[in-house]
């Protein structure tokens, strides 16, 4: 028997693996209107997935973000009473809106008068000074940048201790006059502090870097233009300075507290 | 438009859309969409209040009445009037500006911000001019005609 089985094999075998593939793509293709509902059912539900994943990933890079400009914050938060006073009072705001006009550089932040804020007061970054409070609404107030052209700074350049006033000039950049003619006194890459003359803002904080210098022999004084520490198009969140100790003014008159601005 | 800096200079979207507004309506309807536009942006600006309300009341009838002037199907009608209105929209800025004590003045800064914000609000306009063009037609016309 066992000759004639495997002579019988090799035809049937053939035969049976066709019709069980033959079902079975006759099964397979009895079941596409199920699996394309089935698809079109998984595919929406991984669609959906995907939609959320990209939104939690969004979320996390924001949050991440966010973290980071806190961290920056807070650590100036903790360095604050080295720069601006043992009784260094800093308030968080949030950038809302920019000004429209090409030729004046403010921004809107989102505290006001109810938050304590007023004229006058400094507004920072942990990378710098960013500029002055001007208006003071309910709700928010309106911050007039370094690179507004009214805006003006009593500064110092760091290595050489030689002061002028920092001006804003409508562009990117600033301006700082009324250096001394001295050579030398001003070269590009040094760094550019408050120097907290005048009392209206804290001393040391970093105004930017010199790019170029402008010297001639006729003019009484040279002039250097700056790149400021801060991205002043990019602001997000600031902080008002809302109390500082102002320059050489010691803590014994400093008891009924020195208003922030100098004022 | 703060994400479409460029050196510092952001286009004009309340000025584009004031000056494709004249173009199609002519310079009363160009005056009063001027007198919206620069009310809103007076009171999101540092400036003193009215200084945006002039200048685009300004552009809007300026716009309007070169509309009238010259043939609409004019190539160039488009281009030169968002440049002409920027440049015109800035130096009225400046001169009220220095008027009320901002230290402004025609110097090399000033000067090169009016030329990046006539390039963008250039390109800009001819973008928006379309969609405003649809709303112009859609929308009745007054009784003025000028």
């Amino acid at each position: 028997m066992r000759p004639a089985e495997g002579a019988a094999s090799v035809v049937v075998v053939p035969v049976q693996y066709a019709l069980h593939k033959a079902v079975e793509g006759l099964g397979n293709l009895l079941r596409v209107p199920y699996d394309l509902r089935y698809l079109r059912a998984e595919n929406q539900r991984l669609q959906m997935q995907v939609d959320e994943l990209i939104y939690q990933l969004a979320l996390r890079n924001e949050i991440e973000l966010e973290n980071i400009a806190l961290r920056e914050l807070l650590d100036l938060k903790e360095r604050s009473p080295d720069i601006l006073g043992p009784d260094a009072d800093l308030l968080t705001a949030e950038v809302i809106g920019h000004d429209p006009s090409s030729l004046l550089r403010y921004v809107t932040i989102d505290r006001g008068s109810r938050d304590g804020v007023q004229v006058g007061m400094p507004v920072i970054t942990a990378r710098g000074l960013v500029g002055q409070v001007r208006e003071v609404r309910t709700n928010s107030a309106k911050v007039v940048l370094l690179t507004d052209p009214s805006s003006e700074v009593n500064a110092l350049i760091q290595r050489s201790r030689a002061t002028g006033i920092v001006q804003g000039q409508t562009g990117p950049n600033l301006v700082l006059r009324y250096l001394p003619q001295t050579e030398g006194i001003a070269q590009p890459g040094d760094l550019v502090l408050t120097s907290g003359l005048g009392g209206h803002f804290p001393r040391r904080l970093l105004i930017g870097e010199i790019i170029e210098v402008k010297r001639s022999d006729v003019d009484m004084f040279q002039e250097a233009r700056l790149r400021p520490a801060v991205d002043l198009d990019g602001l997000e969140m600031v902080f008002v300075v809302r109390h500082f100790t102002p320059i050489g003014v010691d803590e014994q008159a400093d008891g009924e507290g020195a208003s922030a601005g100098g004022s | 438009m703060p994400h479409l800096t460029v050196a510092g200079v952001q286009p004009d979207l309340a000025l584009a859309a004031v000056v494709c507004w004249a173009l199609c309506r002519g310079a009363a309807d160009g005056a009063v969409g001027g007198l919206l536009a620069g009310l809103v942006l007076d009171l999101l600006s540092g400036a003193p209040f009215g200084v945006h309300t002039f200048t685009m009341t300004l552009v809007g009838a300026a716009a309007g009445l070169a509309a009238a002037l010259v043939p609409r199907e004019h190539a160039m009608l488009l281009p030169g009037m968002a440049v002409f209105c920027t440049i015109l929209q800035q130096a009225a800025c400046v001169s009220l500006l220095r008027a009320a004590g901002w230290p402004l003045g025609w110097t090399q800064p000033v000067v090169v911000v009016v030329i990046i914000a006539a390039v963008l609000n250039l390109l800009l306009t001819i973008i928006l001019y379309p969609w405003v063009g649809r709303l112009g037609r859609a929308l009745p016309q007054g009784e003025s005609g000028w």
